[in-house]
C-alpha cells in the first residue's frame, strides 16, 4: 500500500514539475555527475526537498548520498545512517 | 532531517556508516554502536560488558546521551561495580553538555547526596534545567524537593536556608520570609551561600561589586567550594577586582583541582603549560590537562592535542596515560573530539591532519569538510581558508578544481592575516 501511495506521490510530482530547472541545479548535477562530493551532498539536499525544479525523488536523494558517504564524506554518512536506522 | 517511514529499518546499512564514522571518533555515532552491542541489534553480538567500554568511549568522546548511560551504569551496576562518585561525574558532565536526563539525574544527587555532598541549591538549579528541556518528571521532583528544603530550613541546615532564600526570593508577599533564611545562610559562613552571591556581585562589574565579590569568593574558596576556588584564582590571575598574582591564582586553582574539580585542573594545567605562576611544566601540564580532558572539557582536548602535535609529552606519559599508539594518532583523536563538538579551532587543525595523513587516513575529502565547517563557524580561522583554497586549487580527491573559489578563499585568508595565504599571494604578485 505504501509503495503504491509513493508512486502516485511521485507521478504527481513528476507531472507538476515543470522543465524550469535551475541553473544552479544543472551545475550541480554536472558537478555530482563528474565527481564532486559537496555537489553530491547538496543535490541530494535538493533531490529530497524537490527544490529548484528538480522532482522529489527520494530514491535519486539516497543514491547521491550514498555516493558521497562512499567517498568519504561524514555529514553524508550520517545521513545516510540516520535514514536507514 | 529524513523521516524514519522512509527507509525500512535496515540497522546493518546503519551500522556500516556509524562504524566508519566511529572510527573517526564522532561521538553520537560511536553512541549508536555501543547501542548496538547492547541490545544485540544490527548484527552485533549482545554483549553488556563490551557495550560499557563502548559506553565509555562515547562518554568521553562527548556524547551526551552516553554519559548520562554511564552515569546510570554505575550508578545501577551495570556491566562494572556499583561506583556513586564516578556516576555523579558522568551525570555532571553530561549536564553541563546540556542532555536534560542528566540534567535530572544530577538534581537527584545533589539532593541524596550521591557521590557528592548535599547540595539543595544545586538541586534545585538542575531540576530546573531538565524542566526547561522538557523533562517532565522534573517538575514533580521539585515539588517534593521544596518540602523538604522548607523542613531542613527551620532547623540549623544553612544550605537549605540558602536555598529556601533562593525559591522565595521573587515571589510576591515572600521577601521577608525570604530575607530571614538569607541571613541565617550568610550569618553560618555557608560555601555555598557566598558562592552564589559573589558571582551576582561579580556580574554587576563595578570596582566595588568586583570587591566585594573577592572577598565573598574567598570566604567560600575557605569553605571548600570549588567553584570559588577557581572564580577568585581568575580573578587573581587576570588582575580583575584585586591586585594581579599569578602564584596566588596558581594556589587556589591548585586547590580545586586536588578536591576533583576538572576546570580546577584545567586552569592548574594551563599555568603549567605557560609558566604562570610557577615554573613551566610539560610533564604536569599535560596530566592536568588530562584529567580535564577526562572530563570533556573541549579545550583541554585541544590543548592536548597540540601538545601532543608539538612532541611535547614524553613517550613514557603516552604510554601511561594513553596507549600504545603514536603521538600524531592521538593527536588527530583529541583533534577529532573537539571538531565534532564544534570547536572551530580543532577544526582547522584536523583538517590539517587529514590533508597531510597525519595521525589519521590521508583524505582531501574530509580535510575540505572540516576546513569548511570551521570556515562556517562563528570563528573561521585564515588557516582553514588557505587550505581549502589549496584543494580548490587542485582538485583533489573527490573535490572538483574551483579557480574561483580558489582565489577568494586565498584573498579572505591573507585578510586574516594567514601567514601561508600571504605568502602564496606575495609569490604571483597580487599582493
Amino acid at each position: 500500500m505504501r509503495r503504491l501511495f509513493t508512486i502516485t506521490v511521485s507521478l504527481i510530482a513528476a507531472m507538476t514539475v515543470s522543465a524550469q530547472v535551475s541553473d544552479n541545479a544543472k551545475t550541480l548535477i554536472a558537478k555530482a555527475e563528474a565527481g564532486d562530493v559537496f555537489a553530491q551532498k547538496d543535490l541530494s539536499v535538493l533531490y529530497f526537498e524537490g527544490a529548484e525544479g528538480l522532482p522529489k525523488d527520494k530514491d535519486k536523494a539516497l543514491a547521491w548520498s550514498k555516493k558521497a558517504a562512499a567517498q568519504g564524506l561524514f555529514l553524508s554518512m550520517k545521513n545516510v545512517a540516520a535514514i536507514f536506522l | 532531517m529524513w523521516p524514519l517511514y522512509f527507509y525500512n529499518g535496515n540497522k546493518e546499512e546503519a551500522a556500516k556508516w556509524y562504524q566508519i564514522l566511529t572510527d573517526n571518533y564522532y561521538c553520537e555515532a560511536m553512541f549508536n554502536i555501543a547501542n548496538f552491542t547492547d541490545e544485540g541489534t544490527a548484527g552485533f553480538t549482545k554483549d553488556p560488558y563490551m557495550a560499557f567500554k563502548l559506553y565509555h568511549d562515547a562518554a568521553l568522546a562527548g556524547s551526551g546521551d552516553a554519559q548520562n548511560n554511564l552515569g546510570n551504569a554505575y550508578k545501577n551496576g551495570n556491566g562494572t561495580d556499583v561506583n556513586e562518585k564516578e556516576a555523579f561525574k558522568w551525570y555532571y558532565i553530561g549536564a553541563l553538555k546540556g542532555n536534560k536526563f542528566a540534567e535530572y539525574n544530577l538534581a537527584v544527587c545533589y539532593w541524596k547526596g550521591i557521590g557528592c555532598n548535599v547540595d539543595y541549591v544545586g538541586a534545585l538549579e538542575y531540576f530546573t534545567k531538565a524542566t526547561i528541556h522538557g523533562f517532565e518528571p522534573s517538575q514533580q521532583k521539585m515539588m517534593q524537593l521544596v518540602t523538604e528544603i522548607m523542613k531542613y530550613a527551620d532547623s540549623d541546615n544553612s544550605n537549605a536556608q540558602y536555598a529556601a532564600y533562593y525559591m522565595l526570593k521573587d515571589i510576591p508577599g515572600m521577601e521577608k520570609k525570604a530575607m530571614k533564611y538569607y541571613d541565617k545562610a550568610m550569618k553560618a559562613m555557608d560555601p555555598t551561600a557566598y558562592h552564589y552571591e559573589a558571582s551576582k556581585s561579580y556580574v554587576k562589574g563595578t570596582p566595588e561589586a568586583l570587591k566585594e565579590a573577592a572577598r565573598m569568593w574567598k570566604i567560600a574558596a575557605d569553605g571548600g567550594e570549588d567553584g570559588a576556588q577557581i572564580n577568585l584564582g581568575a580573578m587573581y590571575a587576570t588582575g580583575k577586582g584585586v591586585q594581579k598574582d599569578e602564584a596566588e591564582a596558581f594556589m587556589l586553582f591548585k586547590m580545586a583541582a586536588n578536591q576533583g574539580s576538572p576546570l580546577g585542573a584545567f586552569n592548574l594545567g594551563m599555568m603549567y603549560y605557560d609558566g604562570r605562576g610557577t615554573a613551566k611544566d610539560d610533564r604536569k601540564a599535560f596530566e592536568y590537562l588530562k584529567i580535564a580532558a577526562d572530563a570533556c572539557m573541549t579545550n583541554a582536548w585541544y590543548f592536548i592535542a597540540t601538545m601532543l602535535e608539538e612532541g611535547r609529552v614524553n613517550a613514557d606519559l603516552i604510554v601511561k596515560h594513553l596507549g600504545s599508539k603514536t603521538a600524531e594518532e592521538y593527536a588527530a583523536q583529541y583533534y577529532l573530539y573537539a571538531s565534532w563538538n564544534a570547536m572551530p579551532q580543532a577544526q582547522a587543525k584536523i583538517a590539517e591532519c587529514y590533508y597531510y595523513g597525519k595521525g589519521v587516513a590521508q583524505s582531501y575529502v574530509r580535510a575540505a569538510e572540516f576546513a569548511d565547517a570551521c570556515i562556517k563557524s562563528k570563528v573561521p580561522m585564515g588557516s582553514a581558508m588557505s587550505l581549502l583554497s589549496k584543494i580548490y586549487r587542485n582538485g583533489r580527491g573527490g573535490v572538483l578544481k574551483d579557480e574561483t573559489k580558489a582565489d577568494s578563499l586565498l584573498q579572505e585568508a591573507a585578510r586574516k592575516n594567514d601567514d601561508a595565504a600571504i605568502r602564496a599571494l606575495k609569490a604571483v604578485g597580487s599582493l
